[in-house]
């Protein structure tokens, strides 16, 4: 494939980003259509692809269901598929993106963080994409327009692997990053290639190739047996991706120079910390910069799914207090990754120390770096063990 | 109590709008549920049902029933039916010649009835129709072996209201079907003195009769066979494989020579 | 053609779970047999693979892993099968075998007129390179014969019992909305056995969005003989209830039944429309719908 895309360093949008990351992994099928604030992803597709840019077949769709069930029929023939949603169009695409998973298909969603009707809004929290949490879906959280771009590729990578074959949800908070121009470095073509190989789609999964005498029934009414093998497979599958993560943030590092770790968490501040703080997406940024003369660790969680136990055990450490920040709730009251935190218990190693579970950003509430010292000033003040969810949008 | 039939028989609706209303009238507690693959005519169909004083909150297949109701014992596996049937439990069998069963008697006691002849001469059914409902003659003749276990009996007018409900027309013959349905229930003993009668196979199969006579190798029924049940062989001659076949009776109307008839 | 000299490939087997007497696999034997043939341009196309949103076909074309139709299946979600269809078919023309593989969606109507329409019209309008097969049994064959889009109005069904009230689709001018390639309307039996291949060939031999509008005979949804199956196509047919249509280029050709009959010799056979039977008033209306359209239908057709 011919691609002349640009490469070096620019300023780019986190959709603009995200746009180059699906252009660099070289997709066969790219199923656009509209819908706040993902719209310039799409749109940045259709462009590449008029000006043969990129070799991308584009279509725009009838709606994200029918973008799904193109992203179906192009992976189930072997093709690599990208799309770009937020909030009502990935909830619409519910039942499709459900059978893409347990149908083991590879396909990459970026998703725009959006607050999830009723009522409206177009702005942006993380109730849309958190909705999934229960799918065979590996979840990505980016923090930058850089880590957007680089996200989707590791996405490819992660979905295509042959121990996974899953779909891959990458999410950028819509406007706080999706609209927000920042410094990216596109990398060049001939290096994506080292990082992202040749398709190899598990035959079993897929149609065969032209020409194979062989016929396959794919997605059949199958006696319990299979349907409980598939069911244990897929377990197994989340867990490869589990094990591929750091193998891939090894990789990215050894090709790019960029160092994320072992891929899981953006750690930063003051490593013996006692106080931690746990969130995901776009206000990693804002809470690093607002502590960053306090005696606090700030973990961000870029993977959600597979939830990172073994991980977030390793960063919390001997903590005393543990502050969570959510931008979803649940009918129990609770935030989603402090209810994660808390089914993960005895495997985060916190047995003993406090969690303060903060919820809020519901419909975009704009976090400023007040929010974050006065978050953190009342829970130094107070002693024992956590009380309620805190409400930041009562807070002051 | 577990079921075996065929789609179009009647038994999912048998056990869950006949037996499971009546059961209940008759004072005990009842669950009912169908279990199928396709649902159409002529797929394998279960039943389920639990009655007793108990009340019923378990969710799963019958592995080891009191009793088993056999719709159809030629086209479907009579081992495979009474599997699990518990020593001494009861299986009802719908059958022509009952004396074919005398040797599950060792294990079971076995009850049978001609549900088909007792439906026809009600007026139900059609005699062409290999999938024919018999529902209403196999349910009397349940009822009559439930009795022993109903806390009240069923009056003929509570018998009439559940088949009023269950059923779209000819409720009336459909009761007169019910009760010489549980009239005519009738147990196999071991020790009758009748001697054994083998069955002659009584399916019904489209059957070409002599390719010289009427046969003009037209090729319709080869091309309108919706189970690709027809093939010809080496010398052109028509085969109907009976394997293959589901007797749905369109070769026999559309072979302009009436070279093809139903046989039993 | 003579019916002596067609011989019908060995895709569909015997294994197959459609019901006594079903229409549907009748036609899904030829036309499978059809698009595998030298087609009228001297192409040969190989099936690439059938697409099944829930139906009938998604039970009955086989279970655990096996197929019993002879080629590959990929089963869709009910909504999805069309577009489905389209990804496939996108990857077939990637890797440069567009011409020589043939990506068929065999969806029933209510995935075509209700739930999967939006995802048709999409499809259609974007000229998606499939053969989508509308498999029109009219009705929710698959769950026991419920009241559809395609449904004739007055018919009863399991969600109609005394009658559908709603008029029918039409799925026609739908179609025709959507500018396609090409649209026809089949059936299978004696007498339309020369129209059927003719279209089947022409359709399979086209790129672009073809579709073919099936006729099922269902006899447990229409309460018909099994028996009967194929003189019920034949009569749909000459009694104009399914008339037979061809649009080409936006060009509608009409074929005019060598024989025609008034409705009721279609209706009478089937128990769901014995409540137009009963009543000469309804019966009379009905003709008169029959006769309104094939009079509608003829003012639409011209030359190509």
């Amino acid at each position: 494939m011919n691609n002349k895309l640009a490469c070096g360093k620019t300023i780019l949008t986190g959709n603009k980003a995200a746009a180059y990351g699906f252009a660099l992994a070289e997709l066969d099928v790219f199923g656009g259509y509209p819908i706040t604030p993902s719209t310039e992803i799409t749109e940045e597709m259709a462009l590449l692809a008029s000006r043969e840019i990129i070799s991308t077949t584009y279509r725009n769709t009838d709606s994200e269901l029918a973008s799904m069930a193109l992203g179906i029929g192009v992976a189930t023939a072997g093709g690599r598929y990208g799309t770009a949603t937020s909030s009502q169009g990935l909830a619409l695409m519910f039942e499709l993106l459900h059978w893409a998973t347990t149908a083991q298909l590879p396909l990459v969603i970026v998703n725009t963080n959006r607050s999830l009707g009723a009522p409206w809004s177009i702005h942006p929290d993380q109730t849309d994409s958190l909705l999934f949490r229960d799918l065979f879906m590996p979840q990505i959280y980016c923090t930058s327009a850089q880590e957007t771009l680089d996200m989707v590729l590791w996405a490819y990578r992660l979905s295509e692997d042959p121990q996974v074959n899953l779909p891959v949800l990458v999410c950028l908070d819509g406007f706080m990053l999706s609209h927000t121009a920042e410094t990216v470095v596109i990398p060049a073509q001939e290096l994506v290639r080292k990082f992202l190989p040749e398709k190899r789609f598990r035959k079993d999964l897929i149609l065969p190739e032209f020409g194979d005498k062989k016929i396959i029934n794919l997605q059949c009414p199958y006696n319990w047996e299979e349907h409980s093998r598939r069911k244990r497979a897929l377990v197994s599958a989340m867990q490869s991706a589990y094990n591929a993560i750091p193998e891939i943030a090894g990789d990215w590092f050894n090709i790019f120079g960029k160092d994320y770790d072992n891929g899981f968490l953006k750690i930063s501040g003051d490593p013996n910390a006692k106080v931690v703080v746990i969130s995901m997406g776009a206000i990693i940024g804002t809470i690093e910069e607002a502590l960053a003369e306090k005696p606090v660790k700030v973990i961000g969680l870029r993977f959600f799914r597979p939830f990172p136990e073994k991980e977030l055990r390793n960063a919390i450490g001997n903590a005393s207090k543990i502050i969570v920040i959510d931008r979803s709730i649940l009918p129990n009251g609770h935030g989603v990754i402090a209810d994660e935190l808390r089914l993960a218990g005895g495997a985060c190693g916190y047995n003993g120390a406090d969690i303060h579970s903060f919820v809020g950003g519901f419909g975009g509430q704009n976090f400023s770096e007040e929010n974050f010292l006065n978050m953190l000033s009342a829970v130094l003040s107070e002693i024992g063990p956590l009380k309620k969810t805190y409400w930041m949008g009562d807070a002051p | 109590m577990r079921l075996h039939g065929l789609g179009g028989q009647g038994l999912k609706s048998m056990t869950q709008d006949i037996l499971a209303p009546l059961i209940s009238k008759a004072g005990l507690e009842v669950q009912a549920f169908p279990f199928f693959g396709g649902e159409r005519r002529g797929a394998l169909v279960s039943g389920y049902l639990r009655c007793g004083e108990k009340k019923i909150t378990t969710h799963s297949f019958i592995s080891n029933p009191d009793m088993v109701v056999i719709f159809d014992h030629e086209r479907i596996s009579i081992t495979k039916a009474l599997e699990g049937l518990k020593p001494g439990g009861i299986a009802l069998i719908n059958t022509v010649f009952p004396n074919q069963f005398l040797g599950l008697t060792r294990d079971w006691q076995i009850y049978t009835l001609n549900a088909r002849a007792i439906s026809l001469m009600h007026g139900i059914g059609n005699p062409e129709d290999p999938y024919m409902v018999i529902n209403s003659a196999m349910a009397g003749a349940v009822l009559k072996l439930l009795e022993p276990i109903f806390k009240s009996q069923l009056s003929d007018n509570t018998i009439k209201a559940v088949l009023n409900n269950a059923l779209s027309q000819k409720i009336l013959e459909n009761y007169a079907a019910l009760l010489e349905g549980k009239k005519t229930v009738v147990k196999i003993m071991a020790d009758a003195s009748a001697m054994w009668q083998w069955l002659l196979k009584r399916r019904i199969i489209p059957h070409l009769t002599q390719p010289d006579e009427h046969c003009t190798k037209c090729n319709l029924c080869y091309l309108f066979c919706p189970k690709r049940a027809i093939e010809t062989t080496a010398d052109g001659a028509y085969i109907i494989d009976e394997e293959k076949c589901n007797y749905c009776g369109i070769c026999v109307t559309l072979c302009p020579c009436h070279a093809i008839v139903m046989v039993t | 053609m003579k019916p002596k000299d067609i011989a019908i490939q060995p895709f569909l087997d015997s294994r197959h779970g459609l019901c006594p007497g079903c229409g549907s696999a009748i036609a899904m034997a030829h036309i499978q047999s059809i698009v595998s043939q030298a087609l009228p341009s001297g192409k040969i196309k190989k099936i690439r693979s059938m697409v099944i949103p829930a139906s009938c076909w998604s039970i009955g074309s086989g279970f655990d892993g096996v197929s019993f139709i002879g080629t590959n299946l990929v089963h869709t979600p009910f909504i999805a099968g069309v577009t489905v269809g389209e990804g496939i078919s996108i990857m077939s023309k990637r890797r440069g075998v567009n011409n020589d593989e043939i990506t068929i969606v065999w969806a029933g109507d209510g995935a075509s007129f209700d739930i999967g329409l939006g995802l048709l019209s999409g499809a259609a309008i974007r000229n998606a390179d499939i053969l989508y097969v509308i498999n029109d049994n009219q009705t929710y064959g698959n769950t026991g014969a419920q009241e559809s889009g395609a449904t004739p109005k007055g018919a009863k069904t399991q969600t109609s019992p005394e009658g559908k009230t709603i008029a029918q689709k039409d799925i026609l001018e739908i179609m025709m909305a959507h500018k396609i390639p090409y649209y026809a309307s089949i059936a299978l039996s004696v007498t339309t056995l020369d129209d059927f291949y003719t279209k089947v060939r022409y359709a399979a031999d086209q790129s672009g969005f073809r579709c073919l509008h099936l006729l099922s005979v269902c006899p447990p949804g229409w309460k018909c003989d099994a028996a009967k199956a194929l003189d019920l196509a034949e009569l749909a047919v000459q009694t104009r209830a399914f008339p037979l249509v061809e649009v080409t280029g936006g060009c509608l050709r009409l074929t005019k039944p060598k024989r025609e009959k008034p409705i009721e010799e279609f209706l009478k056979h089937q128990k769901r429309f014995d409540g137009i039977i009963d009543s000469p008033e309804a019966l009379l209306k009905f003709q008169k719908q029959i006769d309104n359209r094939w009079n509608y239908l003829l003012n639409l057709t011209r030359p190509a």
